[in-house]
């Protein structure tokens, strides 16, 4: 190739290529990408297993191509077809063996094969914006295909037709800003180099990219490394005295700096570089300096010192790198991506380039999401996007349906974005005023799963390593910082030294020299500012809430369990067949195994570990397991009373909270005397969970059990004064009295007749009165007393049972299998509905008139919000309504008793110790959080009882609740076999006839029978024996 | 330079375009404390102790490595300034190992030092208690990795005031460490033993070996002196602890003549203390037996004038060291010449120097140039030529002077020996001609020189041209064992430079017998 001596004969060049390319348009391409990721999931062998086929098959219409990464990293390998009529079709996760099928379907048969088709309208593609990434499907190894794409033409016309201050000027009209991370104005750095005096100057590619999960500059350097050459040329062109330039690429990017040699190679034969480019007289040279592998060099002033052969440290700054840079001349530096952008900004005009964006954030960014989300890999999205649709619609969301947590962004020198900011834009600012850099543009997506502590801890691990140790505050902040995270999530940390931690990453984040000093305490600040509960969990509580500080639990299980249960010892003990004692050691923390394993929403079961293998453990079928084989076999489990006390506490409340109190006040002596105001014992496990998910016999069982241990039940006892109570002589009181209260719904016509509360309802009937349902019956909500209410509803002879949400069915706070259950049942779900309206006649409800929602932006919880959608109103037929959109604690009788309330009735109190502000009163379970779970009751009962008796022995109170009182139940060590490793979904339960469960109150789960609880219980993987590192 | 004004902590001050902000400080009497700045080497703001904060920068920044400017308002004292430093401090204490108990340079310690400034009486953090080694091995002096606070004075001054570059960092962040070359052991590497990192290390992380535990400082009297050992005549001060010899520091390193040898620096303190005031006498029956310097005078004294009456004044001559100190030699020669009366004194190696005195005269004659200069010149230096000689070992400040040139000037070392080059580090260009050649390689390389560059007309051109009319460029440097083109490649950097020096050594003479 002779060297391009003129922009004409550029012209004339692209020209040709392009009559060249457009014969090969008119045949089907097939572009295999070959990217890094590409590659190392076997895209290699797929291009080769095109080649073979097409050429055994004598497909003459056929080309096969290479090209470039495009992001899809979790599909690869990735190939497009591009058919010269009927567009292109995207295949993923094309593994060599799919391929003669592709080629007999789409190419032979001109069907496409839809099974592994990328869908061209997945938000996935469809909201990103291409631009950087444009030249992706291209052959990065043949600079015509860059040409025949307006390649150089933009330097063609910087050159001739622009001066170097006009080329700023265009820059800075388009506000690019610096995509390393700091967002640093181009054209402001470039004007700085080009006033700096000195004749000799240089321009720097910073391509040290070496965030963890951050690649994108890697997928342009293969992809797209021309771009990189023509924008560092103009570059060199607009600031002037500028004849070398250099690209810093970490060696680790083999593919990249091969791709990038090759096109400086090819770039220097056409005459875009060198000596007298394209006849202008310009001169200007490139050269690759692989980077050996320290994070610190993508810090500008180490990378400069770098490339002067020198140790990678930075370098205080003034002086800065525009005065004195490589080599003490006047440098530029600027990152991969921010001179690929340089090309498109002079040859499409700074105005297309600000066409998308933010005011301040112009043009889009590659972002690399990572971490758990369904979609990961490289996407491009104008600036300004909001983190929720980068993560929930073009990220696809949370993979298993757990839930989503934060975003790491910006890499180990960024912070945690947490749930509360989904509607964030990706943009300089908004990102950094939430404690956060956008750095390169790594989203590391972490779900529920993810330790906040241990992230910080993660980060910063990562950071030490890569610190140069020049400077005190970083070399030897860093480590320090660290040893007090790992002293919090060992539990050993305490709240000084929380400040402590604090008080040091302000001092190394302001007096580091360098960036990475001055952004490694990032993650540790963002993880406090958005998650400081987290950390007060470990060094308080004692308890790691995502259950990963390993150094703080046996089992992950048993750590999940609010009342600490030891899982592994029960399960261990029904897979010896040792029933009676499984239940005897599950007595030893819980009172009411049976009928927790039958309605415990088991948060054990989501940290299960063999969830990881295949499903988790179904602890609480086993528990049931052992506590049924109990209740058949007539066995009891009453605890010694050790030593009779005198002190008498009263309990107000005879649900799981203040009964579960009332047992461990009991079993060490005290007198304890329970409170009820409504006819039966047992809360809302008697009066809100329905028959058919736990028999009344069963609950009787267990209420007896705790009378047993001499505790009075006084059923039909209001209490009204908690003042005379303590003058009666009960020197504690524990305040349990739940949350009966339904929510209004705010809408005309609730008064209606025909319009229940679910709570009363449930109530009513489960207290065995008359209470009606009509034919028709809609019920509002989407927790689990809606799903009971419509299930009773069935029960009690409705015909047709509608669920009215206002959310999507993925929002409903209700156990999954339940509302599975109703839906087999028959009850209809109306998603994004909502009443606005009951209608009636003659005081009688008769309809409802709804809305159809719509969701918009994200919620606090992470959930989208639903906006009512106007003319979208229609009348449903009814004759009952019940509402179950909430319920509250109606704590009107604690009048002047100092005892405080907050918005909602809900108590005020010491959410450890449970004190209230009242000596001697403590309170908790739903009376002090909102309705919550029948399992955080009894721990809340245990809590109480905890407090309560350290307050009687005139003890300081203490937010961790006393394990002791156990009876020694030896637990067998067995590891589970090779056998009972190899994957093996959950044993199924039994369920009744579905006939039989919408006419009959009988339970519609049956238990497993013993061998099947053996069988579940051999699954467990035994986490509690695992032997410390 | 520019006056400029500031104002420090609500006061105006002046000072001259082109200072730091800490030496602005410093010259007004605003004390910020420091530990890797150390006057004489380049700024680094790695211990971030010196910190201000200055309006308009987002962050803290070294007081060091500020340029001054007009105009800038500065606060080196506030609380949170104040709290960085400590928590700087706490974070040096708790990094490694500095328990002052046991520390060879407790007393002696600048951290030590601020820690009583700053009232450190606990740390905060967990200690981190590393295990690291201990270097041992150089015969003077001791690197303590426990002790280290990583402020990199010693590498700095290993490479800025000494030249060699022997030590540096080696790994990185926490586990950061000093090493000599590629992690050697200080004794085997490149190490001179000129011992200034040691003069230079706040704490007790380098220490020598022979003042380890004999005083501290402040203890002891310091007595400036000149170095008696070579003749570059380094100024030296001797501490001194009860009239013995404590150690011996450069009274001021950051002179550019302020480095000291292994030899001025250790080896003084190497011998026994005692001082001489016996003499070792030889009685009757030919035993040698102390006996005091007043009589050994004597006997000494007495026998002279014997030999002197009976066989005339000629009879004695004076051999004298070449090492003596000016003082001695001239005392001793007019012992000889006058008390003796006789002409005949010499050196042992005096007709070396002679004869090269006496060739460089004739030379300087012909070609009408000054030939000498001081030995500071060096430093400035852009090409240097040595003959015959390794100053790094017998005259090693000079020989640092060379290295410190190669590396600063980036001038170009030109060594002509036929079996050394002590300067491997630094060498542009090694020439080995054959033994006692040198001399032909010298007249090879002059013919070669003004044959590239030197105006050939000039009358001292002319004289020297005709002198070597019979060298023949490539035969003789062929016959004097050199490749031609590696000659001409020297005689190319010797025609480019602009202040070049030759160093001679008496090896130009040593083969002239075997060739």
């Amino acid at each position: 190739m002779k060297r391009l001596a003129s922009v004409e004969e550029l012209t004339k060049l692209r020209d040709k290529i392009g009559e060249e390319l457009s014969k090969q348009d008119k045949k089907i391409q097939v572009k295999v990408h070959l990217g890094t990721c590409g590659i190392s999931s076997g895209a290699s062998k797929t291009l080769e297993a095109f080649q073979r086929g097409i050429e055994s098959r004598k497909l003459s219409d056929v080309t096969v191509l290479k090209a470039a990464c495009i992001g899809l990293c979790d599909r690869e390998p990735v190939v497009t077809i591009v058919h010269p009529t009927k567009g292109k079709t995207t295949y993923y996760d094309l593994a060599e063996d799919k391929v003669p099928q592709v080629i007999e379907q789409h190419l032979v048969r001109d069907k496409v094969v839809e099974e592994w088709k990328l869908d061209p309208d997945d938000p996935l593609l469809k909201l990103q914006e291409i631009r950087v990434m444009h030249n992706q499907d291209l052959d990065p190894m043949n600079i015509d295909e860059y040409i025949s794409r307006d390649g150089y033409q933009a330097l063609a016309k910087a050159l001739t037709q622009m001066k170097p201050e006009t080329v700023i000027e265009e820059i800075g009209k388009a506000a690019l800003r610096g995509r390393g991370g700091a967002g640093f104005p181009t054209a402001t750095k470039w004007s700085f180099v080009r006033n700096a005096p000195g004749d000799e100057k240089y321009v720097v590619c910073n391509g040290d990219e070496g965030d963890p999960g951050a690649y994108m500059n890697r997928a342009v350097l293969e992809g797209n490394p021309h771009s990189i050459i023509e924008g560092m040329t103009i570059g060199a062109y607009a600031i002037g005295n500028v004849h070398q330039g250099y690209a810093y690429v970490r060696a680790e990017y083999p593919l990249a700096i091969e791709t990038l040699n090759h096109a400086i190679t090819q770039a220097r034969e056409y005459g875009f570089l060198g000596k007298n480019i394209l006849g202008t007289g310009f001169e200007f040279d490139l050269d690759i300096f692989p980077g050996a592998g320290a994070f610190v060099c993508g810090e500008e002033t180490a990378l400069l010192i770098s490339i002067e052969g020198k140790r990678g440290n930075p370098r205080q700054r003034p002086p800065f790198p525009a005065n004195k840079g490589l080599f003490g001349k006047p440098t530029t530096l600027n990152n991969v991506e921010t001179w690929s952008n340089i090309p498109q900004i002079i040859w499409k005009g700074a105005e297309w380039f600000g066409s998308v964006g933010t005011a301040s954030s112009k043009g889009t960014k590659t972002l690399c999401l990572v971490g758990k989300v369904n979609n990961t890999g490289l996407v491009e999205v104008p600036l300004g996007t909001s983190l929720g649709k980068i993560v929930f619609d073009i990220g696809g969301g949370i993979p298993k349906g757990k839930r989503y947590k934060a975003v790491q962004i910006g890499g180990p020198s960024g912070g945690v974005i947490p749930i509360e900011h989904l509607n964030t834009p990706v943009d300089y600012e908004a990102v950094t005023a939430l404690g956060a850099i956008m750095g390169s543009g790594g989203l590391v997506v972490m779900d529920e799963d993810s330790c906040m502590v241990d992230v910080a801890k993660f980060f910063l691990q990562f950071t030490r390593d890569e610190s140069c140790g020049k400077c005190t505050p970083c070399r030897a902040g860093i480590p320090k910082m660290l040893e007090l995270l790992t002293k919090i999530t060992d539990g050993k940390g305490t709240m000084e030294e929380l400040a402590i931690l604090e008080e040091l990453a302000e001092m190394v984040g302001s007096a580091s020299i360098c960036g990475l000093g001055q952004t490694a305490p990032n993650p540790v600040l963002t993880t406090l500012r958005h998650f400081r509960e987290e950390y007060e969990a470990h060094i308080i509580d004692k308890k790691c809430p995502a259950v990963v500080c390993q150094t703080l639990f046996k089992a992950p299980c048993q750590h999940t369990c609010p009342v600490g249960l030891d899982v592994p010892g029960y399960v261990a003990l029904i897979k010896a067949g040792e029933f009676e004692k499984a239940y005897n050691l599950i007595m030893q923390r819980l009172p009411f195994p049976l009928s927790i394993g039958r309605v415990c929403h088991h948060p054990c079961e989501g940290k299960c570990r063999r969830g990881q293998i295949d499903d988790p453990i179904a602890i609480r079928h086993l528990k049931r397991a052992a506590a049924d084989y109990a209740f058949e076999h007539g066995l009891e489990y009453i605890p010694q009373i050790k030593e009779k006390r005198k002190e008498k506490v009263a309990i107000i409340g005879a649900g799981p909270a203040g009964l579960s109190a009332a047992w461990d006040l009991a079993r060490e002596g005290y007198q304890v005397t329970v409170f009820e105001a409504l006819p039966v014992a047992g809360g809302m496990l008697a009066v809100g969970i329905p028959e058919y998910r736990l028999p009344k016999k069963m609950l009787t069982k267990e209420i007896e059990t705790v009378k047993k241990l001499g505790v009075d039940i006084k059923l039909n006892t209001p209490v009204s004064d908690i003042e005379s109570l303590l003058k009666d002589g009960y020197q504690a009181v524990f305040i349990a009295t739940g949350a009966h209260k339904g929510d209004k719904m705010g809408i005309p016509g609730e008064d209606l007749d025909g319009v229940f509360d679910a709570i009363d309802f449930l109530r009513e009937t489960n207290l065995g009165k008359e209470i009606k349902v009509g034919h028709k019956v809609a019920v509002v909500g989407g927790g689990n007393s809606a799903i009971d209410a419509a299930r009773v509803a069935l029960r009690k002879g409705a015909k047709e049972v509608h669920i009215l949400y206002r959310r999507e069915k993925r929002d409903m706070p209700a156990i999954a299998e339940e509302i599975e259950a109703a839906e087999e049942e028959g009850v209809q779900i109306h998603c994004l509905t909502a009443p606005v309206k009951v209608l009636g006649k003659g005081g009688k409800v008769e309809g409802v008139e709804c809305i159809r929602m719509e969701l918009k932006e994200f919620d606090k919880s992470g959930r989208k919000t639903p906006y009512q959608i106007n003319g979208s109103e229609y009348t449903m037929n009814i004759d009952t309504l019940i509402k179950a959109t909430g319920q509250r604690p109606d704590t009107s009788f604690l009048k002047g008793d100092g005892i405080g309330t907050a918005k909602g009735g809900t108590i005020v109190a010491d959410p450890r110790t449970l004190a209230t502000g009242r000596k001697g009163v403590f309170a908790g379970g739903d009376a002090l959080t909102g309705a919550a779970t029948a399992i955080e009751a009894i721990a809340a009962g245990q809590r109480a009882a905890c407090s309560i008796m350290r307050y009687l022995r005139g003890e300081e109170l203490s937010p961790l609740v006393e394990r002791n009182g156990y009876e020694p139940i030896a637990v067998p060590s067995v590891m589970p076999t090779e056998e009972e490793l190899k994957e093996k979904p959950r044993i199924k339960i039994a369920e009744i006839a579905t006939a039989d469960k919408k006419t009959s109150f009988k339970e519609v789960i049956s238990p497993y029978s013993t061998k099947e609880a053996r069988e579940e219980a051999s699954r467990c993987l035994r986490c509690d024996l695992e032997v410390g590192e | 330079m520019k006056e400029i004004n500031l104002t420090i902590n609500g006061k105006q001050v002046k000072g001259k375009e082109g200072d730091t902000v800490l030496e602005i400080c410093q010259a007004n009497g605003i004390d910020l404390p420091t530990l890797c700045h150390h006057k004489g080497l380049s700024d680094v703001g790695a211990c971030r102790l010196c910190v201000v904060e200055i309006e308009r920068e987002r962050r803290p920044v070294p007081a060091c490595t500020y340029p001054a400017r007009d105009g800038l308002v500065i606060h080196t004292h506030n609380e949170k300034l104040e709290r960085y430093r400590r928590l700087v401090l706490e974070l040096i204490f708790t990094e490694r190992n500095h328990l002052c108990a046991q520390c060879v340079a407790s007393g002696d310690c600048e951290l030590q030092s601020l820690a009583y400034k700053y009232q450190m009486d606990n740390a905060r953090y967990p200690y981190s208690w590393p295990s690291l080694p201990l270097d041992s091995v150089n015969n003077y002096l001791v690197i303590d990795h426990n002790r280290c606070i990583l402020c990199g004075r010693c590498i700095r001054t290993c490479d800025e005031i000494v030249g060699v570059h022997t030590l540096d960092f080696g790994y990185r962040g926490w586990k950061d460490m000093v090493v000599a070359d590629l992690n050697q052991p200080l004794g085997t590497s490149s190490c001179i033993s000129c011992g200034a990192c040691f003069q230079v290390c706040p704490t007790g992380a380098i220490f020598s070996k022979n003042s380890a535990y004999k005083g501290r400082p402040e203890e002891c009297n310091k007595v400036s002196s000149v170095c008696p050992i070579c003749g570059v005549g380094c100024k030296i001060e001797a501490l001194v602890k009860d009239n013995r010899l404590v150690r011996i520091d450069s009274p001021d390193l950051t002179d550019k003549r302020g480095i000291l040898c292994h030899k001025g620096r250790f080896a003084t303190l190497d011998r026994n203390h005692e001082r001489v005031d016996t003499a070792l006498v030889k009685n009757d029956r030919g035993k040698l037996e102390r006996r005091p310097l007043s009589e050994a005078v004597d006997i000494v004294a007495k026998k002279l004038a014997e030999l002197k009456s009976r066989y005339g004044n000629n009879s004695i001559a004076g051999i004298v060291s070449s090492q003596a100190s000016n003082e001695s030699l001239k005392a001793f020669k007019e012992f000889i010449t006058g008390t003796i009366g006789n002409e005949s004194i010499d050196t042992l190696d005096g007709d070396v120097y002679r004869t090269i005195t006496q060739g460089i005269n004739a030379y300087q004659a012909k070609a009408g140039l000054d030939t000498e200069t001081s030995i500071e010149e060096i430093l400035k230096a852009d090409c240097i030529l040595v003959v015959g000689a390794n100053p790094l070992e017998s005259h090693p400040v000079a020989g640092s002077y060379i290295a410190r040139a190669t590396k600063q000037n980036k001038a170009k070392l030109i060594v002509i020996d036929p079996s050394q080059n002590s300067f491997s580090y630094h060498t542009a260009l090694w020439l080995k001609p054959k033994a006692g050649k040198e001399s032909l390689v010298l007249n090879v390389l002059t013919k070669a020189v003004i044959n590239k560059s030197i105006k050939k007309d000039s009358a001292q051109t002319k004289k020297i041209t005709a002198s070597l009319k019979n060298i023949k460029v490539n035969q003789d440097s062929e016959q004097a064992g050199i490749g031609t083109d590696e000659l001409l490649e020297a005689a190319e950097i010797l025609s480019k430079a602009k202040h070049s020096i030759i160093i001679y050594g008496e090896g130009i003479l040593k083969h002239k017998n075997l060739g």
